[in-house]
């Protein structure tokens, strides 16, 4: 049937007549519109890399799951470089056009410099320069995620890459080269590795690493999973027997040994995806949090450097209020509610909500998810990368998800999504220590963008007192975001350094007290968020407030020292003094 | 082939300038490869919703048949539409309960949405509307459907204590407790309300009489163990960290669920025994095999002519070595449907395992001739062949193969070695050197490219610099005796004489004294090296 001529003209006249509202209500919201929080600045940052996953229709547990990627300063320049983790191809294929979504190129590894300029505040385009040709690495591996720490303390960040299949310790030679060093690694076997961190937990002075491994997966015997609708799609972890995770003690010698066993009592393995490290009861030792997949999670109490206990259970923290498992992916520990302690925060599958933990400062936490408001947001969403992170420098940690399902979307898939997989990312604002509030608008759209979200690197890329952030897209492109407005408050950084180790002193703690009495706490870590790696820097907001009254250090041995001389707005290395 | 997105368009714009004379078909759209099952009826169906498009595509025949057959009683039921609004309405509450059994939640919506437009006071369709909500991660919407059904229904407890837990992840406390109590009103000892008051008591730190309720509820279902670790809470809430202690050891993963007919009743609804394959399914990808067995039965059960019950359930036997049973039910099947692939393949597979040659190729055979493209069969029918000395037809079967998956190594390999074995030692070289080209990461390749250099008796055509090469690389990586004699092989051939003979020590060593096969092979490296090129011999 034919539509007669008059009804056109009238649905001409309606849309014009729709779309000049349209423009007049969009002119009118520009005018009062804030600039945005974040700014993706990808495109002009010289940074060019596409994840890729390698999948063929094979639905490959492995493919959806990655990956991650580093923000570190590689050559020591004063600013933060990326490491970004790549893909491969999965099972009997032997050419990238055979993967559903090809990349240009052969997938590998790849390593970016900062361009800023050494010593300088907010170079206006924060660029970046591809290095991986000059510094020696051709890594072609099924990357999962990395981690950073200068492990042979000779004053040069190294790093840890988790794969499916043998990781990687690549020892970073200071001349701008890496090296292999996986060797030195005991039974670096052909496990399913995801997130891991370097920590010191016997205070000998050596980075120890601990690796959460997933489970054992064989791509070339694989199992069909089916959605109850009978479509083929992704199994989830408990079709797989969990892998053991991996505590390696650094001998000092430039070697490591697998103590998995030996320290950590009554090891039950779990399906890992994410790991923490903090000192969760204030005891002066650092403890291991490992969330896992469709298991109970572990809190790794640390005895005085000897073994380590799970606590998880009666910390509260192993499984959700109905004493089920939850599906953890990602995690981050931070003190969101400055009473001094390390509380938790870890994301979760749709339908389950993610959690945020409240220590009590002994290690018993009170799971406040739902009264923080944290609860009904992410129920629609799978989340893996997190971070706790005060984005406008009001004093107060804020919180950021990425997203990205793990299964099917039946609505994406019936809209000819051909990875449909798609969540947008959340930001959600600290009010007052207590309560969180999504931001769901304008100013948030580069991270509202949907993607496949997996890892989050985050840091101050840009040296001008803010936080800002990389997001690591499975079968995607990697985004880089510059936060807009947090150096507008006040703040103040920190680089905590051992003089003797000459290096960052991972787990020393940011003390700051205030006129008024009141303290605030950070700690320096590269570890949380999925498979990626973190700034060492402490950064701390400050709102409006210029009122420090004293900065006391207190280092991983147990010492402390007062920093006398400090100023505002500025980063500074302190040094520890013996 | 119709552009559907126009029709769609077509005739929503229709819709909105004319009156709705016509309308298009409301039900599903089952669109496979864009074709479009529309029809065109003469009634006003204007207030109810069209159905989304299902995408067939990866779905069971089985369930795709199940959807369609309910989409045609809508059909009729749409003609008879001005007659009897109520039969329509039990159709699209079908037509929903089937979309919701299967987790198609949107359709699900739909369906309960359009039953409740031409009957409002349907509380099955309102209180399963509410479901659907809540497993949409909707529990705003699901209230307001609770809240709607309840005023159809007030006597189903279920209602209430699922009302009672969304209001509960709403931090709606109160309110919460409001429909806990009411629902208890209705079923005094129903342990699943127990546990729901039990736990808003916890959080609201109220840690003693949350412990009661807890208590009340355990003693109702003992099995129920998860809620030991509700109690352990309150018990450290209290501050006695022995008694939170005792009941963290006795926790575990069993929890409570109300008695609710109306959403049993959707399992019910699932294409006959595909409840049981499709939990045998995981079950067995999860390696419960046993678990899985009885699942397939029970699906067997259900449906006693099913093939792929009898299929699966002989894959978990298999795997439990259960192999006369295996056997038997792949029999069967292939007795219910000879033109099963599948079923022949296995049986065939099974069959080879036992060492019944003759009786595999039988079935690899008529597995070929169902399926003459799959590369796997054909695969598995040429390997059968050339064992059983039936050359010239495992041959053509790999030329095949070769044709329709010519990424496949393994495949080629094979082909290339039938042919050596045919002393067409040339063609065979020469396709070895091509897909080791094209693949040189291919360790089985690599292998038999050095393994046909070092060992063709045309001395032409040997190269043992390049069989060295490769069997240097297949042997660092995978060192096992056959590699490690190819590269024997390639050291004697380039006169490699002291490295030869050094590995046919670590050869010759690594083997257990007592192995029969242990002289002859003593002999063979002996004549081997006695025969180096130019004549010489190693000592």
């Amino acid at each position: 049937m034919q539509l007669s001529s008059i009804p056109i003209k009238i649905i001409i006249v309606l849309i014009l007549s729709y779309n000049i509202n349209t423009l007049l209500v969009f002119a009118a919201e520009k005018r009062e519109t804030t600039p945005p929080i974040f700014e993706d600045i990808t495109s002009s940052s010289g940074i060019n890399f596409v994840h890729f996953n390698g999948m063929t229709g094979e639905y490959y547990f492995p493919e959806m799951t990655g990956s991650g990627g580093a923000l570190f300063d590689y050559d020591n320049d004063g600013d933060l470089d990326l490491y970004l983790v790549q893909g491969n191809l999965l099972g009997k294929k032997d050419s990238i056009k055979q993967a559903m979504f090809p990349i240009q190129g052969t997938p590998r590894d790849r390593l970016f410099r900062n361009n800023l300029i050494s010593g300088s505040k907010q170079q206006s385009s924060v660029s970046f320069t591809d290095i991986t040709e000059q510094s020696g690495l051709n890594i072609q591996d099924y990357g999962m995620g990395v981690a950073t720490g200068d492990y042979n303390n000779d004053g040069w960040i190294d790093l840890l890459i988790t794969n499916y299949g043998k990781n990687r310790l690549l020892k970073n030679n200071g001349d701008g080269t890496f090296t292999d060093e996986s060797l030195v690694l005991e039974k670096n076997d052909n496990r399913w590795s995801t997130s891991a961190t370097f920590f010191d937990f016997d205070k000998d002075g050596y980075l120890d690493i601990y690796i959460a491994n997933y489970v054992e997966y064989d791509v070339n015997n694989k199992k069909d999973c089916y959605a109850r609708s009978s479509r083929q799609d992704y199994c989830g972890p408990a079709a797989f027997i969990p892998q053991v995770d991996t505590l390696y003690h650094n001998q000092g010698n430039g070697t490591f040994k697998d103590v998995t066993q030996s320290l950590l009592r009554d090891y039950k393995a779990g399906p890992g995806l994410g790991v923490v490290t903090a000192d969760f009861n204030g005891d002066g030792w650092i403890d291991i949090y490992v969330a896992n997949d469709g298991a109970a999670n572990q809190l790794w109490l640390n005895r005085k450097g000897k073994f380590f206990e799970d606590d998880a259970l009666f910390s509260g923290t192993s499984v959700n209020s109905d004493g089920k498992a939850e599906a953890s992916m990602g995690i981050d520990a931070a003190d969101f509610d400055n009473d001094g302690d390390t509380d938790l925060f870890m994301t979760h599958l749709m339908g389950e909500t993610n959690t945020l933990y409240r220590n009590d400062g002994s290690g018993i936490f009170e799971d406040i998810t739902q009264d923080a408001g944290l609860g009904l947001s992410s129920l629609p969403y799978t989340a893996f990368g997190t971070a706790w992170l005060d984005f406008d420098n009001d004093a107060f940690l804020d919180l950021i998800i990425l997203n990205g399902a793990v299964a099917t979307l039946e609505h994406q898939l019936k809209a000819g999504e051909n990875y449909p997989l798609k969540q947008p990312n959340q930001i959600f604002k600290n009010i007052d220590g207590k309560r969180f509030q999504e931001i769901d608008d304008n100013r948030v759209l580069a991270l509202k963008q949907q993607n496949v979200s997996r890892g989050a690197a985050f840091g101050d890329i840009d040296n001008d007192g803010d936080m800002d952030f990389v997001i690591f897209n499975n079968n995607g492109p990697v985004k880089i975001l510059l936060n807009n407005v947090g150096q507008k408050n006040s703040w103040i950084g920190f680089r905590l350094t051992d003089k003797l180790l000459k290096r960052d002193s991972h787990g020393a703690q940011v003390e700051l007290k205030f006129k008024n009495k009141n303290s605030m706490w950070r700690r320096v870590r590269t570890d949380g968020s999925y498979c990626s790696a973190n700034d060492p820097r402490v950064l701390i907001g400050l709102h409006k407030a210029r009122d420090i009254e004293s900065i006391y250090i207190h280092w991983p041995d147990g010492s402390t020292q007062e920093v006398k001389q400090f100023s505002y707005n500025n980063y500074q290395t302190i040094q520890k003094l013996k | 082939m119709r552009n559907n997105n126009m029709i769609k368009r077509r005739t929503w714009l229709r819709n909105i300038f004319f009156p709705p004379l016509i309308a298009t078909m409301l039900t599903t759209n089952i669109n496979a490869t864009e074709q479009s099952i529309e029809q065109t009826i003469n009634v006003d169906i204007s207030p109810l919703t069209q159905l989304p498009v299902l995408q067939k595509k990866n779905l069971e025949s089985a369930v795709v048949e199940q959807i369609e057959s309910q989409n045609k009683k809508i059909n009729q039921q749409l003609v008879e539409f001005m007659q009897n609004k109520t039969k329509l309405a039990q159709q699209y509450e079908l037509m929903g309960q089937l979309y919701h059994a299967y987790e198609l939640y949107e359709p699900a919506k739909i369906s309960y949405q359009n039953a409740l437009q031409l009957e409002p006071g349907r509380f099955t369709s309102q209180y399963l509307l509410a479901l659907v909500f809540r497993s949409s991660e909707m529990p705003n919407e699901a209230v307001e459907s609770f809240v709607q059904a309840q005023r159809i229904n007030a006597a189903y407890p279920a209602l209430w204590i699922n009302l009672g837990e969304t209001l509960e992840q709403l931090s709606r406390y109160d309110k919460s407790k409001i429909a806990f109590q009411k629902a208890q009103e209705l079923t005094p000892n129903e342990p699943s309300i127990f546990a729901g008051i039990g736990k808003l008591l916890l959080s609201e730190k109220k840690y003693k009489q949350s412990i009661q309720f807890f208590e009340q509820a355990l003693k109702l279902v003992p099995q129920a163990d998860r809620l030991h670790y509700s109690i352990a809470m309150a018990y450290r809430g209290l501050g006695d960290e022995i008694k939170a202690r005792e009941h963290l050891k006795l926790s575990g993963k069993i929890g409570i669920k109300p008695h609710d007919p109306i959403r049993e009743n959707l399992e019910q609804l699932l294409a006959g025994e595909r409840v049981q394959l499709l939990q045998g399914k995981n079950e067995f990808a999860m390696g419960k095999y046993q678990e899985s067995i009885n699942s397939f039965q029970e699906a067997l059960a259900a449906a006693p002519d099913s093939v792929r019950a009898r299929i699966n359930l002989s894959a978990a036997l298999t795997k439990l070595n259960k192999i006369a049973d295996a056997q038997e039910h792949l029999e069967k099947a292939i007795e219910l449907a000879p033109e099963n692939a599948t079923a022949h393949f296995n049986l065939a597979k099974l069959l080879q395992h036992q060492k019944k040659y003759s009786g595999a190729l039988k079935h690899f055979e008529s597995a070929a001739k169902i399926s003459p493209t799959d590369a796997g069969i054909l695969f598995e029918l040429a390997n059968i062949q050339q064992y059983t000395g039936k050359i010239d037809e495992a041959l053509r079967n790999f030329e095949k193969i070769n044709k329709i998956s010519p990424e496949n190594t393994v495949a080629q390999a094979g082909y290339a070695n039938l042919l050596f074995h045919k002393k067409q030692y040339q063609k065979a070289i020469e396709i070895l050197e091509q897909v080791n080209k094209a693949h040189p990461t291919d360790g089985l390749i690599a292998h038999d490219l050095a393994r046909a250099l070092v060992t063709v008796p045309q001395q032409g055509l040997r190269d043992g610099t390049k069989a060295l090469q490769l069997a240097k690389v297949v042997m660092s990586a995978q060192p096992t005796l056959e590699h490690a004699d190819t590269l024997i092989r390639a050291y004697v051939e380039t006169g490699s004489c002291q490295n030869a003979s050094t590995l046919v020590e670590q050869v010759l060593n690594s083997i257990d004294p007592s192995d029969p096969k242990l002289p002859k092979l003593k002999q063979n490296y002996e004549r081997l090296l006695r025969n180096m090129p130019g004549g010489k011999a190693c000592n």
